[in-house]
């Protein structure tokens, strides 16, 4: 199965058609997940603004980072459920839209810089967690986050525009 | 009232401001885009402020030096928002003013701004701590409430 038929297949699932042709429904999923950026995005970017040192310099990394965790993940949670119903139920228009790659691509590389930052830099917060300004690898994940989420709300915005 | 302000709309909708960006696709797309970018820092620090407030996160630090720092980051999306936000109300007013959730979103926006700048800011710069904890919740919930209120009108404009 190549992956225009694999799409063309979610396409044309019983799900992804009443979910495109609901009245209500689909502006809910759709709605749910514009405002869900405030509590994924909106907070995932004092973290990242901690990392680089730009912001809240005179508290721990993990002060900032703990307690928005919950909130934070909760947020993120919401937009991928609601992300991943609009493109099962957009699954063929996706696939012919270059903005949607865009977004999938920066939010990989969004999950690797994550993946990395916990498994290398992060192993050693202790030694960092009470500097002003983080080490140069921890400040590079930061603001690498800041540049994706940007990227990726852009190429969504645009996606809904040329799909 | 609302009738009487039709002539103004259109008015405004065919100043060479709105022709413009009519005419130029990219205008109102980027215009779009900074919009939500701008909305999502904007209601990305009315949470951190209102999780502050209910003292869930960022303990050992005040709630007016919190405030102190996000703030100018608050007010220039807030800016943005409002620039990007025009730019886009002058390309296409009079659907607008034909729009239901517009209506909403405005008196949203309103209550927003006003309670931004009385309330919250009040609450937020409350040095002798004069405010009793369940007034600073209240404020912080009222805030978060309206803002989000903003968005989801602004958002549901497009389904009218």
């Amino acid at each position: 199965m190549s992956m225009r038929e694999f799409f063309q297949y979610i396409d044309a699932t019983r799900s992804s058609t009443a979910l495109r042709e609901s009245y209500y429904v689909f502006p809910i999923v759709e709605g749910t997940h514009v405002i869900s950026l405030a509590l994924s995005v909106g907070l995932v970017i004092w973290f990242d603004m901690r990392l680089v040192g730009w912001i809240l310099r005179d508290q721990p990394v993990s002060a900032v980072f703990r307690p928005i965790r919950p909130f934070m993940l909760a947020g993120f949670g919401l937009s991928f459920v609601t992300g991943g119903m609009l493109f099962w139920s957009l699954a063929l228009r996706c696939y012919g839209s270059p903005f949607f790659w865009a977004k999938v691509i920066m939010l990989a590389l969004a999950g690797v810089n994550i993946a990395v930052y916990h498994l290398t830099i992060n192993r050693r917060q202790e030694e960092w967690d009470q500097a002003a300004s983080p080490p140069l690898q921890a400040q590079m994940a930061g603001l690498i986050s800041l540049v994706l989420w940007v990227g990726i709300i852009t190429a969504g915005r645009l996606m809904a525009y040329f799909l | 009232m609302w009738d009487r302000l039709y002539p103004y709309f259109l008015w405004i909708e065919n100043t060479r401001l709105g022709h413009g960006i009519r005419e130029s696709k990219w205008t109102f797309t980027l215009s779009e885009v900074v919009h939500l970018l701008g909305l999502t820092v904007l209601l990305g620090t009315t949470l951190l402020l209102a999780l502050r407030l209910f003292g869930f996160v960022l303990t050992r630090k005040s709630v007016e030096s919190v405030a102190r720092e996000v703030m100018p980051l608050s007010m220039g999306a807030l800016g943005l928002t409002l620039l990007t936000g025009t730019l886009l109300f002058t390309s296409e007013a009079t659907k607008c003013w034909g729009n239901i959730a517009f209506r909403y979103k405005m008196l949203f926006l309103f209550l927003s701004l006003l309670f931004q700048f009385t309330a919250l800011q009040k609450v937020t710069r409350d040095e002798e701590r004069s405010f009793s904890p369940w007034i600073r919740k209240t404020t912080a919930l009222v805030a978060v409430f309206l803002w989000f209120g903003v968005a989801v009108a602004g958002r549901a404009i497009a389904f009218f």
